[in-house]
């Protein structure tokens, strides 16, 4: 019962863009998921609103005092729709749209807004369930992805094509392996869980590759009765962007992420998460803008749409 | 399992949707400007400076701009380019004027920055 109901919390993990940019807004996310399988015939689907914020530069792990933009925001909506096609398969599609990627500037006395919305990207994920021990509580999924542009076509407001960092859609494909690996320790009341990624990124239509970005997310989890804390550490690597085949000095870098969640569940079939990223240490190649914070709400509701599947979700 | 089908076909019809090519009209009608200059005011920037570009017209048009890279503010006949952190190197400038005959022309400059 507490395992049916630990592996319905939501993990988030976000996949598609995760770290800024080397001169704009701390992106969100392609998606926050369970990383592991559903059971079999059963949907559920996963909405999330996601901000963050960003101001300041930063020269490699300190402050820098480069000026340019001020400030930067998004405000992003998530939709992750998952289904187990069999025991051990899971088939998801994720779609996200920036109702705000924005930067401010004060340039020469004079305030200027860069602002992007629109549909990001579409993800479509196979995820397998490879080893599964139920006495010793342990299972070992994999996952394969493949990121689509909501467009290639770069958005133009007023007659003004906007820049890279508040394009709603970074116009490139994706591709992105992930493993999940999970471990109930029934004494201790304790669950860990941890998630792997590793995300390729394509050129776009404008010869810019965004970085290839390696993350690995380590969560705790504490379940009381239907509230459950969860302790995130999450590690992002990415690589540096490249422009014409030319790498882009100031992109990429490395962060290290505290993300306390707090998650409340009724009937095992809905769930609503609370969840605050915090950077503990940040490494910048070049100067780039610096991340704040990010905060996060979820809506995550699950469906068995066969009767067995329903009765399983009930248990 | 019918139900489940049916909404990854609609997803997939969102996801996969294209966007209908705007059908350009004959271009019958006369030219009803002249494009004579693109001028800026430096053609070299340090990061985190901007400078002022003029597009000088004779006659009725709108003024459409991009860049190889970087940050374009204001709109109309006279912008700011400006790049940040992220933007070193020769990025081109490209203003595009349209009357409503459907006649446009482009003219770009580079501008370096260091």
């Amino acid at each position: 019962m507490k395992r049916i109901l630990f592996i319905f919390l939501i993990f988030n993990f976000h996949y598609n863009y995760i770290f800024s940019q080397c001169c704009g807004g701390h992106s969100p996310i392609g998606g926050n998921t369970n990383q592991g399988t559903l059971p079999k015939y059963t949907l559920q689907i996963n909405s999330f609103y996601k901000h963050a914020y960003s101001a300041g530069y930063m020269e490699n792990d300190h402050n820098s005092d480069f000026k340019f933009v001020e400030n930067a925001n998004n405000n992003f909506l998530g939709l992750q729709v998952g289904y187990g096609i069999t025991k051990r398969f899971t088939a998801e599609v994720e779609a996200g749209y920036y109702i705000n990627r924005t930067q401010n500037f004060k340039l020469n006395d004079t305030k200027y807004i860069l602002e992007g919305k629109g549909g990001s990207s579409a993800t479509f994920t196979g995820r397998y369930n490879i080893y599964k021990d139920s006495i010793k509580d342990f299972e070992f999924t994999m996952g394969l992805g493949v990121r689509l542009p909501w467009s290639k076509i770069p958005q133009v407001i007023d007659g003004v094509e906007l820049a890279q960092d508040v394009q709603p859609s970074n116009g490139g494909y994706g591709l992105s392996l992930q493993s999940f690996l999970f471990k109930e320790f029934d004494d201790a009341e304790i669950n860990i869980f941890m998630i792997n990624a590793l995300i390729i990124n394509t050129e776009n239509t404008k010869k810019y590759r965004e970085g290839n970005s390696f993350i690995t997310g380590l969560f705790f989890s504490k379940t009381f009765k239907k509230i459950s804390a969860i302790a995130q550490v999450r590690n992002e690597l990415r690589t540096y962007a490249y422009r014409y085949g030319l790498r882009v000095n100031s992109s990429g870098g490395y962060r290290l992420l505290f993300v306390p969640q707090i998650s409340y569940t009724v009937k095992q079939k809905y769930n609503l998460a609370f969840l605050y990223e915090l950077p503990i240490y940040q490494y910048y190649n070049g100067i780039q803008i610096r991340d704040r914070y990010a905060f996060s709400v979820n809506l995550n509701f699950r469906l068995g749409l066969s009767k067995k599947a329903n009765q399983l979700c009930e248990k | 399992m019918k139900r489940l089908l049916i909404l990854i076909f609609v997803l997939g019809l969102f996801a996969f949707a294209c966007k209908k090519e705007n059908s350009k009209p004959s271009n019958d009608g006369a030219k009803l400007f002249t494009f004579n200059q693109l001028k800026a005011d430096k053609d070299s920037l340090k990061q985190g400076d901007v400078t002022s570009i003029r597009a000088q017209i004779t006659g009725e048009g709108s003024f459409a701009w991009s860049c190889t890279s970087g940050d374009i503010f204001g709109t109309g006949n006279t912008v700011l380019f400006g790049a940040g952190s992220c933007c070193a190197g020769n990025h081109e400038i490209i203003c595009t004027v349209k009357d409503k005959n459907d006649n446009s022309e482009a003219k770009s400059i580079f501008i370096y920055v260091y």
